[in-house]
């Protein structure tokens, strides 16, 4: 009963509850557990009851309210059981055809010896079935989408490939825009990327080999290459690297990429990533074999070369003369996004002999009032620029890709109003930047956003002569790279027997032969 | 020592740059000082010469296939002597390498960075040769052949530019100081291909040895032209008197191009032509002397050698007080005496090889 | 790993903060667009540097105009030219940078002196002047010359100085000479050095309408510079040459002589030559004259005596006939050419007799000499500079008509009191 004079007596408040997570004992592998549980059997058993009881137990049923178990009784008096996950499989063809097959078609018939058989081979008309006996490999394939059917006095389970799962429709590719090539793009879902590629490459030769890679997650992954032509060495070492992976999570092509990669320390990408099923295709005619990983929309080619890295596919999909002058303006692009802000620092700190004079009166007219020296005005728009390209990509829709450039230019133009850059660093700014758009891959884009760095230090130590010197060892690092055992500047720097096309690109009737690094077995193309 | 195999363009390029980066520099108005206006055939002279002695080297090549020279040194003049050919050419290619060295850091020092501590330029040209030397034969043939083709058009774009200063009055007279002092001086100062040697040291990277010949005569002819391009060049737009003075002769070609108003001060093609061309010839000597020290010693692992070969070669560039001594003694003597250290191995492994082991070997292969 | 990549930072970190030993920036130097050296009071020389206020084309001023470009000249007397340079850095907030200097400038005191060497001559070892700067004697002093080299006419400092040269095409009055030329030809033992001979003009040989007539009255090109009668624009003017032996200048050659001597050298490009017209000797014709072709030079020897034989090429086009007379037609045409070859002819074997009597060849004779002999000791042997008096030289012009202009046919003026033809 409430007193008034409860206010004044202390009273203790009720702790509210506070989540901590306190320390557990360092528990690092699963093995640990294993080792000190009974060894579980691995086969399955011939009993109901007691493979019942494992399965309960390996799913933490009812705990796991997603796997679901559907006791039922084949031929009338059978007992057998079905799991399988509820997201995961078609109800529809589940309750209309196994169910029926199952309880209907089965009734009259006997108790067998290899009623297994029996059912797999008249009665359920599913497509695709297996076969198992190990536990191990019945849950993987049940977390697969598969439905596992248990049946009393057999020790072998039948799997029912039932797997239909929502997933999103081809859509336009994000990144690879072309003008004229086609526009669909890989999905998540590893069968529909396949059978794009399938559609594409229609050839019995095509071979898909299908890999689980990771420890505990279980990641599903598909190598296709096409036998024949490929060397064959190439696809031992991709299964041989693959195998290698154990870590437990991979969640998408880039981190396999950084996985089976030959070297981390390379500053380039040894593989290609990416999103469109055409360009997959040509690469596979010519003696590349594509990585694809469960859930995620690029898939890898390996081994690749710094060209491959340069060329769209419209250079082949056009004419050779646009082709030809479309990749003239890529290589300018790429020149100037890696060399322009060091020349200009080399220019203008060490070498103002050599800016005729009217230029660098407008120069050194432009510098006057700027507070900073040269190298921080150059490192501080530099830095901007990137941050402001960084944040319009996160920006969503289209806001995002006006931001992008206008507003670093209007940024900067404000700089130069207030008095804090000069306008000429702008214009050398916004050059390497808008040039560094022009390149098609990602990663190489990335690679050269981070090499112009280099470059800017190394003008900044000694001028030009700096910069010769990093060319020197840049170029030279880059030569002694190999992805796969393909070296990276083919067909350039090993210089080889096939004509394929470097900058410009060639009228399409005269490459006739497969790129000679790759070593492929058949060296000519069909025409 | 395994060691990748590079193809024979590769070679070419890398060897062409070996010989032809010493050009750049003062030996030039010495050439000019000694021959007059002759220079630009004397130096061809000089490339017939080093030819000859090649073809000897070729002729031992050819008799042991699959070696490379220091193993037919091994063969022909026996293992204690062969070690110390083996280290003479070492010495020499060393030698060299770091006496260019020295003229390539006083011709930056002069030209573009006035201020700056010879050492920091000879350190940073030490550092950019030991990292590309430790990528191995392979990286560094295949950065020679990226680069080469853009140097090469960068060189004859500035050679084409500068037609405006030439006048052909300054060749004549045409026999210099008289014919059989340029036919003496071309003799002497073959040396300066002398680096052809190295297509001999790098036999066993090629794909087969016997392309090294085929290679050898083609890099001393593209070697020969580029230096009788520059001579020419040189001498037609300076006169002779005036070639005798200059520093840098080249880059003072370059800097004189103007055509117009606006396109002047064009240096900056030279600059990388000039940079790019020394790191690529002064590396590749670099690894020749240090492939004939490993051999030399049987030697495996080449990289704790490259460290302190890198560091005694910044020792014995800085040695040098002053660029006066460099050019009153150390150059000329390296020109006109130079040949002993280049081309003796070859001929004692010739001559040995000739009158007595080849009996032996044809013998053999009789029975 | 870690001790690699802490290892690898502190070695960047040490090399971006101890290096960069030559990194300055674009305004910590003021640059000299011209240098003169004139003879000294307080000391050996007088040297002047024209430094300019690199401020044009600054944005923030977008407004309100361009403001002229500052120009300062500097003089300092001392003994030495580096020596002045760096003692003048003690009063600037700047250093003194000659990366950009387009001219030298000598006074003509110290040129008939025949100091060159002695003030100019160790600058071809400084790094910092190239080799295309001008040379230029000046009539008056350096510093005033300097002074006065402004562009009155609002074009920057590096516009004026590259068009001023520039001009020498265009006209032939003055020769193109810059340091590199200079410099070989001083030390050359076949060719003598000629420098551009300039002046200021104060404006006071255009006399006004009301005055009596000049009494100094002279062809307009044959005077030399600072002596034209004009008036506006900018008051230094490049007209004419100067004649060195060795190192000392010996003569000085007006505009007409300059050009013939260019035409001689091969080094004419084109220009305006009015002449007077044969059958009215008071009016002048004007033809626009290119040389055609390099001279042809042949050269023989006659009892250990050059004998040269010149031939000149040249083609042009009518420009004005104030006589209109019908010289467009063909045989009109041909008789012009033929007068026109005279006059040059006239004026070249001139030019040779005042070459042979200073005993210099500034005509590059010696050029074409050299290819008689094979070796160098023979040339130097022969010692042409002081050859030249005992050349024999035959002239021989080709003078050709082109075009007419816009005009193919000139009519008559009508009027009452005109002449008939």
């Amino acid at each position: 009963m409430k007193m008034p004079w409860d206010i004044f007596i202390y009273k203790e408040r009720p702790r509210k509850e506070k989540f901590e997570l306190l320390e557990t004992p360092e528990d690092d592998s699963n093995k640990v557990n294993r080792a000190t549980e009974p060894e579980k059997q691995a086969y399955i058993y011939s009993d109901i009851k007691s493979n019942l009881k494992r399965i309960k137990e390996d799913f933490k049923i009812p705990l796991n309210s997603d796997v679901i178990i559907r006791e039922l009784k084949v031929c009338g008096y059978i007992d057998a059981f079905l799991v399988f996950i509820d997201g995961l499989t078609d109800k529809k063809i589940l309750n209309e055809v196994v169910l029926d097959n199952l309880m209907s078609g089965t009734r009259g018939m006997d108790y067998e010896e290899d009623l297994i058989d029996e059912i797999a081979d008249k009665i359920i008309n599913v497509g695709i079935v297996k076969k198992h006996n190990l536990f191990d490999e019945i849950e993987s394939m049940v977390t697969n989408g598969f439905c596992a059917l248990f049946i009393d006095g057999h020790n072998k389970c039948l799997l029912l490939e039932l797997a239909k799962y929502p997933k999103r429709n081809i859509e336009k590719p994000e990144n690879e825009k072309t003008i004229r090539g086609s526009k669909e793009s890989f999905v998540e879902d590893l069968p529909t990327n396949v059978s794009m590629l399938r559609r594409l490459f229609k050839n019995k030769n095509l071979i898909v080999e299908y890999m689980r890679i990771g420890a505990e997650s279980n990641i599903g992954c598909a190598i296709m290459y096409v036998n024949g032509i490929i060397n064959p060495e190439i696809v031992k070492e991709i299964k041989k690297r693959i195998n290698k992976v154990k870590s437990e999570s991979i969640l998408g092509s880039g981190m396999l990429e950084q996985r089976i990669e030959d070297n981390k320390w390379m500053i380039f990408p040894q593989t290609l990533n990416t999103e469109r099923p055409d360009r997959a295709a040509s690469l596979l005619m010519e003696g590349k074999a594509i990585i694809m990983v469960e859930g995620s929309p690029c898939v890898n080619a390996v081994p690749i070369t710094f060209f491959d890295l340069y060329h769209t596919s419209e250079d082949n999909n056009l004419r050779w003369y646009y082709g030809s002058f479309i990749s003239l303006i890529r290589l300018l692009g790429v020149l100037m996004a890696v060399f322009l802000p060091g020349f200009y620092i080399a220019l203008v700190l060490y070498s103002q002999e050599m800016i005729s004079s009217e230029l660098l009166a407008s120069i050194a007219g432009a510098r006057e009032g700027v507070p900073f020296p040269t190298i921080a005005e150059l490192t501080i728009m530099e830095v901007a620029f990137e941050l402001i390209r960084e944040a319009s990509s996160r920006v969503p829709g289209t806001i995002g890709e006006t931001l992008g450039i206008v507003g670093a230019l209007i940024l900067g133009q404000a700089a130069v109003q207030a008095g804090l850059v000069s306008p000429i660093l702008i214009i050398v700014v916004a050059a390497s930047g808008i040039s560094s758009f022009v390149i098609p891959d990602y990663s190489l884009s990335l690679a050269i956003r981070i090499t112009r760095f280099f470059f800017i230090l190394m003008g900044y130590l000694a001028g030009f002569y700096g910069i010769s010197i990093g060319m020197f060892i840049f170029f030279g690092l880059m030569c002694s790279m190999k992805s796969f055992g393909v070296p990276f500047l083919a067909p350039i720097a090993p210089k080889l027997r096939t004509s394929s096309d470097i900058i410009l690109a060639k009228p399409i009737d005269t490459m006739k032969y497969r790129p000679d690094e790759a070593n492929t077995l058949k060296k000519q193309k069909k025409k | 020592m395994d060691e990748g195999k590079i193809g024979n363009i590769e070679m070419i390029c890398l060897l062409v740059n070996a010989i032809a980066c010493k050009a750049f520099f003062t030996s030039i108005a010495a050439v000019v000082e000694k021959v007059g206006t002759a220079g630009w055939y004397m130096t061809m002279i000089s490339a017939a010469v080093s030819m000859g002695v090649f073809s000897l080297m070729y002729m031992l090549i050819k008799a042991h296939s699959g070696k490379n020279i220091l193993e037919i040194y091994d063969e022909t003049v026996g293992k204690k002597a062969g070690k110390a050919l083996a280290l003479i050419s070492c010495l020499i290619l060393f030698l060299s390498a770091s006496i260019t060295l020295r003229e390539f850091t006083d011709a930056t020092n002069v030209y573009l960075l006035h201020e700056t501590p010879p050492g920091f330029i000879v350190g940073m040209f030490i550092l950019a040769m030991t990292v590309v030397c430790c990528l191995g034969i392979e990286g560094l043939g295949r950065l020679a052949k990226l680069l080469s083709y853009i140097l090469l058009f960068n060189f004859l774009v500035v050679m084409i530019l500068s037609y405006q200063r030439i006048e052909i009055y300054r060749l004549y007279p045409l026999l210099g100081y008289g014919l059989g002092n340029t036919i003496k001086n071309g003799i002497v100062r073959s040396s300066a291909y002398g680096e052809i040697i190295l297509a001999g040291v790098f036999a066993k990277a090629l794909n087969d040895t016997k392309d090294a010949g085929k290679i050898g005569y083609r890099s001393l002819i593209l070697g020969g032209l580029v230096i009788a391009i520059i001579l020419f060049a040189v001498i037609a737009s300076f006169p002779y008197f005036i070639a005798i003075e200059l520093a840098d002769p080249l880059y003072i070609m370059v800097s004189l191009v103007q055509h117009g108003r606006f396109f002047q001060r064009v240096e900056v093609i030279f600059i990388f032509t000039w940079n790019l061309s020394t790191l690529i010839g002064l590396t590749a000597i670099f690894y020749g002397a240090i492939n004939c020290y490993c051999h030399a010693f049987n030697i495996k692992d080449k990289k704790p050698i490259i460290i302190s070969f890198a560091i005694s070669i910044y020792l014995t560039t800085l040695i040098i007080p002053s660029i006066s001594i460099v050019l009153d003694y150390v150059v000329p003597n390296l020109r006109d005496y130079g040949w002993i250290g280049f081309y003796s191995p070859i001929f004692i492994a010739w001559i040995m090889w000739f009158f007595f082991k080849r009996r032996k070997q044809t013998y053999y292969e009789k029975n | 790993m870690r001790r690699i990549s802490i290892a690898l930072i502190l070695f960047v970190v040490v090399l971006l903060s101890t290096s960069c030993f030559d990194a300055h920036e674009v305004d910590d130097y003021a640059y000299v667009t011209t240098v003169g050296v004139d003879k000294g009071i307080a000391d050996k020389w007088r040297f002047s540097f024209q430094i300019t206020n690199m401020r044009t084309g600054g944005p923030k001023e977008g407004s309100g105009g361009k403001e002229a470009p500052e120009h300062v000249t500097i003089t300092i007397d001392a003994p030495d030219f580096f020596h002045a340079a760096n003692v003048l850095d003690t009063s600037l907030a700047r250093t003194l940078n000659f990366r950009h200097t387009k001219y030298i400038v000598i006074s003509r005191e110290i040129a008939e002196n025949g100091d060159f060497t002695e003030t100019m001559g160790p600058i071809i070892r400084f790094r910092e002047i190239r080799r295309t700067a001008g040379v230029i004697v000046s009539n008056t002093s350096a510093q005033s010359f300097i002074e006065e080299f402004n562009p009155k006419i609002g074009i920057s400092m590096a516009r004026l100085q590259e068009g001023l040269m520039e001009q020498s095409k265009q006209t032939g009055f003055f020769p193109q000479i810059q340091l590199k030329e200079f410099y070989s030809t001083l030390k050359s033992n076949y060719k003598q050095p000629i420098a551009i001979l300039a002046g200021v003009n104060d404006f006071s040989h255009l006399l006004p309408q009301k005055a009596e007539n000049d009494t100094q009255k002279k062809e307009l090109g044959k005077r030399i510079a600072g002596e034209i009668p004009r008036k506006g624009g900018n008051t230094i003017e490049f007209f004419g040459t100067a004649v060195f032996d060795g190192d000392k200048m010996v003569a000085e050659l007006d505009g007409y002589e300059t050009r013939i001597m260019l035409m001689m050298r091969g080094e004419y490009s084109q220009g305006v030559f009015s002449f007077s017209d044969p059958l009215k000797p008071e009016l002048h014709i004007s033809v626009n004259l290119r040389q055609r072709r390099k001279p042809k030079i042949k050269v023989q020897f006659e009892d250990g005596n050059p004998v040269i034989n010149i031939k000149l090429m040249l083609h042009g086009e009518l420009l004005a006939i104030q006589s209109k007379i019908d010289y467009e037609e063909s045989n009109k045409i041909g008789y012009l050419e033929t007068v026109m070859e005279g006059i040059i002819k006239k004026e070249a074997e001139a030019l040779i007799d005042k070459a042979k009597e200073l005993n210099t060849d500034f005509l590059y004779f010696g050029t074409h000499v050299i290819r008689n002999f094979t070796t160098i000791q023979e040339w130097e042997k022969y010692n042409w500079i002081e050859q030249m008096e005992n050349v024999k030289a035959i002239v021989d012009v080709d003078v050709r008509i082109r075009g007419t202009g816009t005009m193919i046919q000139t009519s008559p003026v009508k009027g009452v009191e005109v002449e008939g033809k």
